[in-house]
């Protein structure tokens, strides 16, 4: 299962340096390559959750502030980074503590035990927690300020602290956006709509009642990270698939676990596979946990599918992924095999 | 010099930008309940885009104007809850335009109860779990019922400042209270003087106007008449307290929680303010009372006599689906039939939970009548709407459909009883 050009019988992945040489039916392997038997297996690109806090300290820590970097809080050894390996997670984005603009977050694959070793991007994104009040709003608002007048008529003094934004303000660097109410979203496109000449690339987080804002979101051509989960209309026990309902109204959309634990990350093709049973379409649902949180951190050029060129970064699974009878059975990233190991 | 000359013949030729097609709503064959220019029965009311555009006994419908046909109903202008909490906002600090949340669904509620309007005071207004004034310099806002969008939900902030320190407050708050209502005068003749001097060119060199800041220039506001004042007085002491700090400085003023008005109208009629009744408040007078107290259904009656404005409330100024049923904003018409027990005329009733309550609020000329040219808020009943039995049957915010009583999941299952 390629997830960007459909699916392939009997095919084979040809890998050569950690990249993927050629997949497809009719690929041969020359002489001498190492071979896997994946007869009966099924091949799928490497899981991407865009919503990580593996090796991070528990809590919201203290963080705070755009020169912030997640990955100066990062234990590149801590246990759960292997667990999410063995679960098929193959690229993570390690989210920074903090509320308000809370800093940079790093791509991250968990593979070896340096940062050398894992570290894909080390500031990829800027991390924003939007909060509802005045003082909040008021913050971001004087930030983005801030660093339109640095862009607009100096900048010599653009520094640490005010680059990330000025990137942001400039799409150079995305922002993730963390959005705890649909009522902040209109709130953020408030503050945006201060900064016309401004080109941000923004991916949403959102609760599940994000829903409630699909014609919005879909209006603005929105991307929204999304748990897989179910949402309940209010006061009731009605389910609405918010995921759904967003594929609906236009609005791209990736899955982030609802946890980090081994359960949670094994349960989320599950998750997903209940959503698309209540109305998500089963492409949109398998390209969410894959080539969507790739395109939305800008790093679809190296993972997120099965595709010549890429990151030979792929799971087999002993089934179609979202059917309850199979489970992943190996995991490779950079063309060596996590799990079970080599 | 040709070629500039083209040039600009060609831009000044650009088509201008092209306009919205407008978007027009007839609402046809209802009795049409103006509340300010009298009752048309059978009528045609014409929304254009968020506006009333023509209100008639026989409108010429547009070209492609949706049609609704609500003959046998009731149409009125939106209610207007004169105070409310926890209604569209989440609890955060700072303005209430920081704090809206039009997808809240206390916001469908309201609708559903006709509700189209409401003041709210900021959450951190609160006196806290101890009592307590509020703190003085946050003031209120009007929003409005738009669920789903920011745009159009702010009416007006501010729109009014509480002064429950002068009643509720300690000595040393009424003292601080007097002391910035003085202050704010002196700035007030100051901003004047200036003004006036600049009219005929006598400023300085240099000069500046005055600006007052903080909790003075709110009061600054309220001296002007672009606020209204919000004074708690429930008793005939503090009814007496409130008047007389209204009659020294001489501003637009509301008493809430009024319980003892009644006995004494006339004084209260005299100062100009407004009241906010709720009509199903109970206290009983004092054993051996040696004057009129305690509360009286007859309050909004006699406050009429009085020629005294007022609007009124339910005993509970949220929406809720639990314990407040019947007694919270959802059913806000009711507190008129109850006032109308107490001996008041069905359109004063009309008038304090619609122009009167948008006046007390400072957006009369916005909302609170169907007149050409207001805000599209309106409401359709299915009957009287001092019946118990009627309900409200569509919503309309700003032109926008917004409640649609078959559409509902709290209300579409229940029949009207005959």
């Amino acid at each position: 299962m390629t997830v960007s050009h459909g699916d392939v019988e009997s095919g084979t992945i040809l890998v050569r340096a950690g990249k993927i040489l050629a997949a497809g039916a009719d690929v041969r392997a020359p002489a001498g390559a190492k071979t896997v038997d994946g007869k009966g297996l099924t091949a799928f690109p490497g899981l991407v959750n865009p919503l990580s806090r593996l090796g991070m300290p528990d809590g919201s820590g203290a963080g705070g502030g755009a020169h912030h970097q997640a990955l100066d809080d990062f234990n590149p050894v801590a246990e759960s980074i292997a667990q999410a390996a063995r679960s098929g997670v193959t690229v993570f984005a390690l989210q920074p503590s903090g509320s308000g603009l809370a800093g940079r977050g790093a791509l991250i694959k968990p593979v070896g035990w340096t940062r050398q070793q894992q570290v894909l991007e080390k500031a990829s994104f800027l991390r924003i927690v939007l909060a509802p009040g005045s003082a909040p709003k008021e913050a971001l608002r004087q930030a983005l300020e801030g660093a339109r007048k640095l862009l607009e008529a100096d900048r010599k003094k653009i520094d640490d602290k005010t680059m990330p934004l000025v990137q942001f303000l400039k799409g150079e660097l995305v922002g993730v956006v963390e959005a705890g109410t649909p009522a902040e979203l209109l709130h953020f496109w408030q503050v945006m709509d201060g900064f016309p000449e401004s080109t941000p690339r923004v991916v949403f987080s959102a609760g599940p009642d994000a829903y409630k804002a699909a014609a919005a979101l879909g209006a603005r051509k929105a991307r929204v990270i999304l748990r897989p989960v179910l949402a309940l209309a209010p006061f009731t026990r009605e389910r609405i698939n918010t995921a759904a309902e967003l594929e609906k109204a236009g609005v791209q959309v990736a899955f982030a676990p609802t946890a980090e634990t081994s359960e949670a990350l094994e349960g989320i093709f599950f998750r997903v596979a209940e959503l698309v049973k209540y109305g998500l379409s089963r492409a949109a649902g398998l390209r969410a946990l894959t080539l969507e949180p790739a395109e939305m951190l800008g790093i679809d050029a190296r993972v997120g599918s099965i595709d010549a060129g890429k990151d030979a970064d792929f799971l087999l699974l002993t089934g179609d992924p979202l059917s309850a009878q199979a489970r992943v059975k190996e995991v490779y990233i950079n063309g060596r095999p996590v799990f079970p190991g080599e | 010099m040709m070629i500039v000359a083209l040039l600009l013949s060609l831009l000044l030729q650009t088509p201008p930008k092209e306009e919205k097609k407008p978007v027009y709503t007839a609402l046809v064959g209802g009795d049409l309940e103006t509340v300010t220019q009298g009752v048309l029965k059978g009528g045609t009311l014409l929304i254009r885009d968020d506006k009333i555009w023509k209100i008639g006994p026989a409108v010429e419908l547009p070209e492609g104007a949706v049609r609704i046909d609500v003959s046998g109903k009731r149409v009125l202008p939106g209610f207007v809850a004169a105070s409310a909490r926890n209604l569209g906002v989440t609890p955060a600090a700072g303005k209430i335009a920081d704090a809206l949340d039009p997808f809240s669904e206390s916001i469908k509620l309201a609708l559903a109860g006709g509700i189209t309007s409401a003041y709210l005071e900021p959450s951190s207004g609160g006196g806290g779990v101890f009592g307590g004034a509020p703190p003085p310099a946050v003031p209120g806002a009007v929003i409005k019922m738009t669920y789903g969008t920011l745009e159009g939900m702010l009416l007006a902030e501010p729109a009014g400042v509480s002064l429950a320190a002068w009643t509720s407050g300690s000595p040393s708050e009424r003292y601080e209270l007097r002391e910035n209502l003085t202050r704010a005068r002196a700035a007030l003749e100051k901003e004047r003087d200036f003004e006036k001097r600049r009219a005929e060119n006598k400023l300085k060199p240099d000069e500046k106007a005055p600006r007052p800041t903080g909790i003075v220039e709110t009061y600054v506001r309220l001296l002007k008449g672009e606020l209204a004042a919000r004074i708690p007085a429930s008793h005939v002491d503090e009814l007496r307290r409130a008047l007389e700090l209204i009659n020294e400085f001489r501003f637009k003023a509301v008493l809430t929680d009024v319980l003892e008005a009644w006995t004494m109208p006339e004084e209260i009629g005299r100062a100009h303010a407004y009241c906010l009744v709720e009509v199903r408040a109970k206290e009983h007078a004092p054993r051996n009372s040696p004057r009129p107290a305690g509360s009286s259904i007859e309050q909004a009656a006699l406050l009429r006599k009085a020629g005294v404005k007022f609007a009124l409330l339910p005993p509970n100024a949220t929406v809720g689906t639990g314990g407040t049923a019947g007694r919270d904003l959802l059913t806000l018409p009711l507190d008129g039939a109850f006032a109308i027990r107490g001996g008041l005329d069905e359109h004063t009733a009309l008038e304090a939970i619609t122009i009167t309550a948008a006046e007390i609020c400072g957006v009369e000329s916005r909302v609170g009548s169907l007149e050409e040219g207001k805000d599209a808020d309106i409401v359709v009943l299915d009957g009287d709407p001092f019946d118990y039995r009627t309900f409200v049957d569509l919503t309309f915010v700003n032109g926008k459909l917004l409640y649609e009583k078959s559409k509902s999941p709290y209300f579409s299952h229940l029949k009207k009883t005959r």
